[in-house]
């Protein structure tokens, strides 16, 4: 399908996907293992509550920002946090959007390195990837908006993919339900935020929906529940599988989870998986740098995003190549995902209190 | 310019298509199918691996290769290995890991340690012990087959379909390895009457990652049944109940299994009360004497369930006590139900002293052909 809107926009309906676009992407590979060290079986929970939780925040996010239609990122934060306060969040949202791409592509690399290409050099990987996120980031957010709608299908064999294994799992694996007990059930959702990490770009993207109505709120929440179900039940079907034990000692638990049957024709799955988990990545990539290259856009006032994407690719490029091994970029991941929680949690809570306060008396200025 | 501008785009373009230059033949690989590892015969701190992989060639004089080389570890025995062959070796499709006794013994994660880490390594390689060394198997040539290893891989996969043996791979090894309240099985393979006839009925029990005994024949095919893994396979009995010798004899043929476990901690004592229903249907009944009558065919069922409980029992009961490993799981739905209870450094101590009943429910369904 391709949309009419042009010149930057995207309709509501790309919205929804890039939503769900921009969550799935190189978290789902950690994602169990990584709340599994803290909730243990109940790792499901944790990423369950995590999801009902941002579908709350998000639902808020639209609530606020929809107030402000015409505005900016940086033109809302003003009017609701003032001036400087809203060029030092987007500035500091530019500076995060460039170090989760850089992971996201540092992410890619590791994987592309681990299965695909060995003995090929990370800085040729990373350099490939950095320039297919130029190609389609040049011509702006439109364009982005329309590869997402393609690439989001490659979910769909992932989806598919979770059920073969499930003749080997084992239901006994979720007990004692809640034996995690609720403190660490509730500590399991922060390792999880990475992998749900992404959302916040509704912040910047709202506004260059062309069709904004009523229903991009509830749609936008449904996109976000969505993705926690795909989530929970990918968690839970690993854990079923692998017992929270095995699952906590596997680095990138979801290529494993394929490879436990042997599958008539194709002999190795998980080849398959990473096919489509590439696109999806890209996806996920292409869609966290327009953000961030459309925030830095309304500091300079630049009409051409391109010219942005142009200068900050080289150092998104440099900083993929940065971490020395897999477990500094682990490291490096948590510490992305600590960041979300500022833009992702504290930023709309604060925003929906500044319009409380002052906000419904500037909307009602302004109009 | 910008016609030289397309130019050097257009020569850049053309490198993308040079990504398969360093593509190898397969006539350039081994394709390693089976790995067997021993322990060193001259330096016993070391082990003896050994692959073997098809030659490809239709001019080689033997179908198959078998090279061997010694290393502190699996992964630099490969290593080892590499530089006695001529053609780049792959792990790619290995299908089957056979373990020499000995090294069972010693113990079996450092070498899955490296078959887990290398992406190349499948999650569905089978694994087998073998009585006396790997590298013995696997110069051997079966009739039916190539490889030895593709041969045995088949014969695994049988075994498994009928129940005598479980099918062990190096995900559900490690599995049970990394699981509190389960202790890793594995199928054992015994020589049969010739060098080259092998016998699949015996399982191979391991504490942690130890080989520390085995059990065979109708055991093998009971510890299935208690892992709830049974998919069909056959019990015979003597019936009506009495001695082996002269009372018929009664095979069923098992068709389909279910568990169900309930546990319970009553005066401090750990109670498991273990259900084992059975699907089955009459194979072979050798009394001149119709079947087709509800009440024999409920008293068939009698004598089944009382021969699975004493059977299952003393299976239990040499795991208690003479091995104190629990093979079984049990310590899986303790940890789940009662998790104060549940230690997993003591699981064993506490599984040996445990109370267990067995209860079996076999269902005759069928009778077959004859009245």
């Amino acid at each position: 399908m391709i949309s009419k809107y042009k010149d930057g926009e995207i309709t509501a309906e790309q919205s929804y996907l890039i939503i769900v676009s921009v969550m799935v992407g190189t978290g789902i590979l950690g994602l169990a293992r990584s709340v599994a060290e803290v909730s243990k079986q109940d790792a499901w929970i944790s990423v369950l509550i995590n999801g009902i939780g941002i579908s709350i925040i998000v639902g808020v996010t639209i609530f606020v920002i929809s107030k402000f239609p015409q505005l900016n990122f940086l033109e809302y934060t003003s009017y609701l946090l003032s001036k400087p306060v809203a060029y030092i969040i987007t500035s500091a949202y530019v500076v995060y959007s460039v170090f989760a791409s850089s992971l996201i592509v540092r992410f890619l690399n590791e994987m592309i390195g681990t299965w695909f290409l060995p003995r090929t050099p990370p800085s040729i990987i990373s350099l490939i990837i950095v320039a297919t996120m130029v190609y389609i980031l040049k011509d702006g957010l439109t364009i982005v908006g329309r590869f997402n709608e393609i690439m989001v299908f490659a979910i769909i064999p992932l989806i598919v993919l979770i059920f073969p294994s499930l003749t080997e799992a084992s239901l006994i694996n979720f007990k004692p339900i809640g034996g995690a007990g609720l403190e660490n059930i509730l500590k399991g959702v922060m390792p999880s935020f990475y992998a749900f990490g992404g959302y916040e770009v509704i912040l910047i993207i709202f506004p260059y929906i062309s069709n904004k109505n009523k229903n991009n709120l509830k749609y936008s929440v449904w996109a976000i529940l969505f993705v926690t179900a795909l989530y929970t039940v990918i968690v839970a079907a690993q854990i079923a599988l692998f017992g929270y034990q095995e699952l906590t000692g596997i680095l990138y638990s979801i290529i494993n989870y394929l490879d436990v049957i042997d599958f008539p024709i194709i002999e190795r799955i998980e080849i398959v998986f990473s096919f489509f988990w590439i696109f999806a990545v890209l996806g996920t990539l292409t869609i966290q740098q327009i953000a961030g290259c459309l925030a830095l856009q309304s500091i300079i006032s630049n009409k051409r995003v391109s010219i942005i994407v142009y200068i900050l690719s080289p150092i998104i490029y440099v900083l993929s190549l940065l971490p020395d091994n897999s477990a500094k970029v682990v490291a490096y991941s948590e510490k992305v995902g600590q960041a979300s929680i500022g833009f992702g949690i504290v930023l709309p809570i604060l925003l929906l209190l500044m319009y409380i306060i002052r906000g419904r008396k500037v909307v009602s200025e302004k109009s | 310019m910008r016609r030289a501008s397309k130019l050097v785009i257009l020569i850049l373009i053309c490198g993308l298509f040079t990504s398969c230059w360093d593509a190898k033949q397969l006539e350039d690989l081994y394709l390693v199918y089976g790995i067997g590892v021993d322990l060193s015969e001259e330096n016993p701190g070391k082990y003896l691996v050994t692959v073997a992989a098809p030659t490809v060639l239709p001019e080689a004089e033997a179908p198959k290769v078998e090279i061997s080389a010694e290393g502190a570890s699996l992964r630099n025995a490969q290593d080892n290995i590499q530089n006695k062959a001529a053609r780049r070796i792959t792990f790619n499709n290995t299908h089957l890991l056979i373990v020499g006794e000995e090294v069972a013994k010693r113990g079996l994660e450092q070498h899955t340690d490296s078959l887990l880490r290398d992406p190349e390594g499948r999650g569905t390689m089978k694994l087998m012990i073998t009585e006396g060394r790997a590298v013995d198997l696997m110069e051997l040539n079966p009739p039916a087959s190539a490889l030895v290893s593709l041969y045995l891989a088949d014969l695994l996969k049988q075994s498994q379909e009928t129940s005598t043996i479980p099918l062990t791979t190096l995900r559900s090894f490690n599995n049970a390895l990394k699981t509190d309240g389960i202790e890793p099985v594995m199928p054992y393979l015994k020589y049969g009457n010739r060098p080259d006839e092998f016998l699949v009925n015996t399982i191979a029990l391991f504490n942690s990652d130890r080989m520390i005994g085995k059990i065979e024949g109708v055991d093998s095919f009971l510890l299935i049944v208690l892992r709830g893994e049974v998919n069909d396979g056959f019990m015979s009995l003597p019936y009506p109940l009495g001695d082996a010798d002269e009372s018929p004899i009664l095979t069923l043929r098992v068709i389909s299994g279910k568990n169900k476990i309930k546990t319970e901690i009553r005066d401090a004592q750990l109670h498991i009360f273990h259900e084992v229903s059975l699907i089955a249907h009459i194979s072979e009944y050798t009394a001149p004497m119709t079947v087709l009558d509800e009440k024999i065919i409920k008293e068939m069922e009698n004598a089944a369930n009382l021969h699975l409980e004493g059977l299952c029992k003393q299976l239990i009961n040499r795991l208690q006590i003479q091995y104190v490993s629990d093979n079984i799981g049990y310590g899986r739905y303790v940890k789940a139900n009662h998790k104060d209870f549940f230690d997993a450094e003591n699981w064993n101590k506490q599984f040996s002293n445990a109370n267990i009943q067995v209860k079996g429910n076999v269902q005759i369904k069928m009778i077959g052909t004859k009245q």
